[in-house]
C-alpha cells in the first residue's frame, strides 16, 4: 500500500446509472481538451467508422449531444444477453463493441432508424452538457479504465458494489439478501450513513427497511449539508453512501440517476448538491475521498473491449454461467484534496476497488473480503497521488444559468405504471415502507401521498 | 356600522401583514429558488473562491447583495468565513455585513471561524463586535466549536479572550 490512509477520515461514495464512459467523459480527448493520456473519443474519419456500431448494413458513428434537458426516446436494453449483443463477437477475446445500435432499435419507443439517424446510443456529452463532470475531471482525477463489474444489468452490479459478488445475473424481485458492506462496516464498528434523495436502493432488500426509516443510518441527502457542518469528529459518519434519485423508482420532478430516458442535467445538480455539501467545512474536506462511477453503462456506447477478468458465479448464486469479462466501461471520479488536478488514472478499476479501498481503510488486515482481494483490478487507493499539498476544495463556478432550466420528469412519475422489474421492485419497497409500523420520520412522505399502492 | 369598517380595516391589515411576514419567512428559509444549488448564486460562488475583485464588483453594484441569505440562511460573510478566506471576510466586514449574522442551524460567522481554527479571522470577527458566546441551535458557542472540532489554539484563544462553554440543548 503505497499511500498512508491514516490521513483519510472520509469515504464517499455516489453511484449514478447507466452511462458509459465515452457518453460521459470521451470528449476530453477532442478540441479544444486534447488530453492525451485518456483513451476518449477521436475526430478521424477512420477512427469514427472503426468504432461506428453497424445496423442493418449502416454505420451509426458518434456524435455530440447538444443538449442536456433533452429526454432520450427509449431506455436501450441492458441485461446480460442485450449487453453481449452490444459487444459483439469476440475474436481473441477482444470485443468489437459495434451492437449498441442494433440493440437500441429493439427498445420500446426507438424512434425508427434511416441511412441519417442519430440514434441517441451513439451520443456524447461535452463540457457544456455536463459542467459538474467536466469540473470534477479539471480539478481531481478521473479513471478511464474503470469497468462496470458484471456485464450485466442494474441489481447485479450495485450488489458487487455493495457486497463484493452478486447472487443474480439477471435483475429480478425481491433482491437476494446478500451480507453488505454495510454490515460488515458496522460489526467493525465504523460509523456510516446513507443519503438519499428518494427511495434508497437498499430497499429493495426488505431486510433494510426498519434502518430506512429510522435516521441513524438513511437520512434525506437535504441534510447532508447541514450534517457535515454540525457533526463533530468522533460523531460523524467514515463512511457516506449519497443515492441520487432513481429513475425507476416512484419519483416527483426530474430523477438524478442519469439513467435513461432522463436527461443528463438532473445527474449534473445531484453531484453538484453533493460537491457543495461535502466541501462545506474545510476539517470534513480535507480528510475526504469522494468516488463518484455509475453502475453500468446502460446501453450507451464505449469503444474500450472490457478486459478478461472472470467472475464465478458465487456458492449461493441462482445463475450457473461464470461471466467472462468485466461489464462495459463507466465514467469514474475521484474527487479528493489527496489528487492532483487533471489525474487521469489508465490501470484497471471496476466497483470492487471501492471495497478494496473500504478494506484497506477500515479492515483488520487491510481486506474487506477474500473474494475481493484475489479480484485482478486495482483500489480506489492506487489513485491517490497527492497526500501532502493540503489544497483547499476548489470552488466551482456558479451554474444557475445551467440549472435554471427543469428538464421533463421521465420514468416512474406520478401515474405510471410500474413495467420492469426494477419498476416494481421500487413500488413494492414503497409498499412495504408504507406497511411498516414505524412511521418515517420526515421522510417519504410526498411520495407516499402520491403513489397509491401497487396492484 | 362605521366601528365594524373599522374593525374591518384593521382585520384586512392584520392579514396583509400576516400574509407578508409569512412571505418574508418563506423567502427566506428556501430563498429566491427552489433548490440549494440555485441560492450558490456568482457572488456566493466568487466568495467561496475567495475572488475578491468579483465580490467586491457585485456588492459595489448591489450592497443587498450583503444580507441576501442562501443555502441554510448563510450570508457571504458565512461562506467567507466558512472557507477561510480573510481578504473577503475583511472586505464585507467593512461594507457593513452583519457580523452576527445566523444560519438556520443557528451559527454566526464566529463560531465557522472557531470551528475552522482560524485565528486570524476570529480576530478579525471579534474587533467587529461578534458575540463571542453567541449560542446555536444545539446550544453551543464558538469555543464549544473550537473544542469539539480539535482546535485547542483557537479554543485557548477564544477562552482569553472572554469565551464561555454554551448550554447544550437536547
Amino acid at each position: 500500500m503505497p499511500v498512508d490512509l491514516s490521513r483519510i477520515k472520509t469515504i464517499v461514495i455516489v453511484m449514478m446509472e447507466n452511462r458509459s464512459f465515452d457518453n460521459l467523459l470521451g470528449y476530453l480527448s477532442l478540441p479544444p481538451y486534447n488530453w492525451q493520456n485518456v483513451k476518449g473519443l477521436a475526430e478521424a474519419q477512420e477512427w469514427l467508422d472503426n468504432v461506428a456500431s453497424i445496423h442493418n448494413g449502416i454505420k451509426y458513428r458518434p456524435f455530440l449531444l447538444t443538449d442536456p434537458y433533452d429526454l432520450i426516446d427509449a431506455d436501450p436494453p441492458h441485461e446480460r444477453d442485450p449487453i453481449a449483443l452490444q459487444m459483439g463477437a469476440p475474436v481473441n477475446n477482444v470485443f468489437p463493441m459495434n451492437g449498441f445500435v442494433t440493440n437500441y432499435a429493439s427498445a420500446k419507443g426507438a424512434k425508427a432508424l434511416t441511412a441519417t439517424s442519430q440514434p441517441p446510443v451513439m451520443g456524447y456529452f461535452g463540457a457544456d452538457q455536463a459542467p459538474v463532470a467536466h469540473f470534477f475531471a479539471e480539478n481531481f482525477a478521473i479513471c478511464d479504465h474503470w469497468f462496470s463489474a458484471l456485464p450485466a444489468g442494474t441489481q447485479p452490479n450495485r450488489l458487487v458494489a455493495m457486497s463484493g459478488f452478486s447472487n443474480i445475473d439477471v435483475n429480478q424481485q425481491p433482491l437476494p439478501d446478500q451480507e453488505l458492506v454495510y454490515d460488515w462496516l458496522t460489526r467493525n464498528g465504523i460509523r456510516w450513513r446513507v443519503y438519499h434523495q428518494g427511495i434508497p436502493f437498499f430497499a429493495l432488500m426488505p431486510r433494510w427497511i426498519p434502518d430506512i426509516v429510522r435516521e441513524e443510518h438513511f437520512r434525506p441527502l437535504g441534510r447532508l449539508f447541514s450534517d457535515v457542518q454540525n457533526e463533530p469528529p468522533g460523531e460523524r459518519p467514515q463512511v457516506i453512501f449519497i443515492e441520487p434519485t432513481y429513475t425507476d423508482a416512484p419519483h416527483i420532478g426530474p430523477s438524478s440517476d442519469d439513467h435513461a430516458p432522463s436527461a443528463i442535467k438532473g445527474g449534473q445538480k445531484f453531484l453538484l448538491e453533493a460537491y457543495l455539501s461535502m466541501t462545506r467545512l474545510p476539517d470534513v474536506w480535507s480528510g475526504t475521498v469522494m468516488v463518484v462511477t455509475y453502475d453500468e453503462h446502460g446501453g450507451f456506447f464505449d469503444h474500450v473491449s472490457p478486459p478478461s477478468i472472470r467472475t464465478d458465479p458465487p456458492a449461493e448464486a441462482r445463475y450457473q454461467r461464470p461471466f467472462e469479462t468485466l461489464g462495459v466501461r463507466v465514467p469514474a471520479f475521484v474527487v479528493s484534496p489527496f489528487v492532483k488536478a487533471k489525474t487521469v488514472f489508465n490501470p484497471i478499476l471496476d466497483h470492487t476497488s471501492i471495497l478494496k479501498f473500504i478494506g484497506q481503510k477500515f479492515g483488520t488486515n487491510g481486506s474487506y473480503s477474500e473474494l475481493v482481494d484475489r479480484r485482478d483490478v486495482g483500489s480506489v487507493s492506487d489513485v491517490l497521488n497527492d497526500m501532502d499539498s493540503r489544497r483547499p476544495a476548489p470552488a466551482v463556478s456558479s451554474l444557475n444559468d445551467y440549472l435554471a432550466r427543469e428538464p421533463p420528469s421521465a420514468g416512474f412519475r406520478p401515474g405510471a405504471v410500474p413495467s420492469t422489474p426494477n419498476e416494481r421492485a421500487f413500488q413494492n419497497a414503497l409498499d412495504t415502507i408504507r406497511a411498516h409500523p414505524e412511521k418515517p420520520a420526515g421522510k417519504f412522505e410526498d411520495l407516499l401521498t402520491t403513489f397509491p399502492p401497487g396492484a | 356600522m362605521r366601528a365594524h369598517r373599522h374593525h374591518l380595516i384593521i382585520f384586512s391589515c392584520l392579514v396583509v401583514l400576516f400574509a407578508s411576514s409569512t412571505l418574508l419567512y418563506v423567502f427566506d428559509v428556501f430563498g429566491p429558488s427552489g433548490h440549494p444549488t440555485e441560492q450558490y448564486t456568482p457572488v456566493v460562488a466568487a466568495a467561496a473562491a475567495g475572488d475578491l475583485a468579483t465580490v467586491r464588483a457585485a456588492v459595489d453594484e448591489d450592497p443587498s447583495l450583503l444580507r441576501v441569505k442562501g443555502w441554510e440562511n448563510q450570508t457571504l460573510l458565512h461562506v467567507a468565513v466558512g472557507q477561510n478566506h480573510q481578504n473577503v471576510t475583511a472586505y464585507v466586514l467593512d461594507k457593513g455585513a452583519d457580523v452576527n449574522a445566523v444560519t438556520t442551524e443557528g451559527l454566526t460567522p464566529l463560531h465557522m471561524a472557531a470551528q475552522n481554527g482560524n485565528i486570524a479571522i476570529i480576530t478579525l470577527l471579534l474587533e467587529r463586535e461578534a458575540k463571542i458566546d453567541a449560542l446555536d441551535v444545539k446550544g453551543w458557542s464558538p469555543l464549544d466549536r473550537a473544542i469539539k472540532w480539535e482546535h485547542p489554539d483557537a479554543a485557548d484563544f477564544l477562552r482569553q479572550r472572554g469565551g464561555h462553554p454554551g448550554t447544550p440543548r437536547g
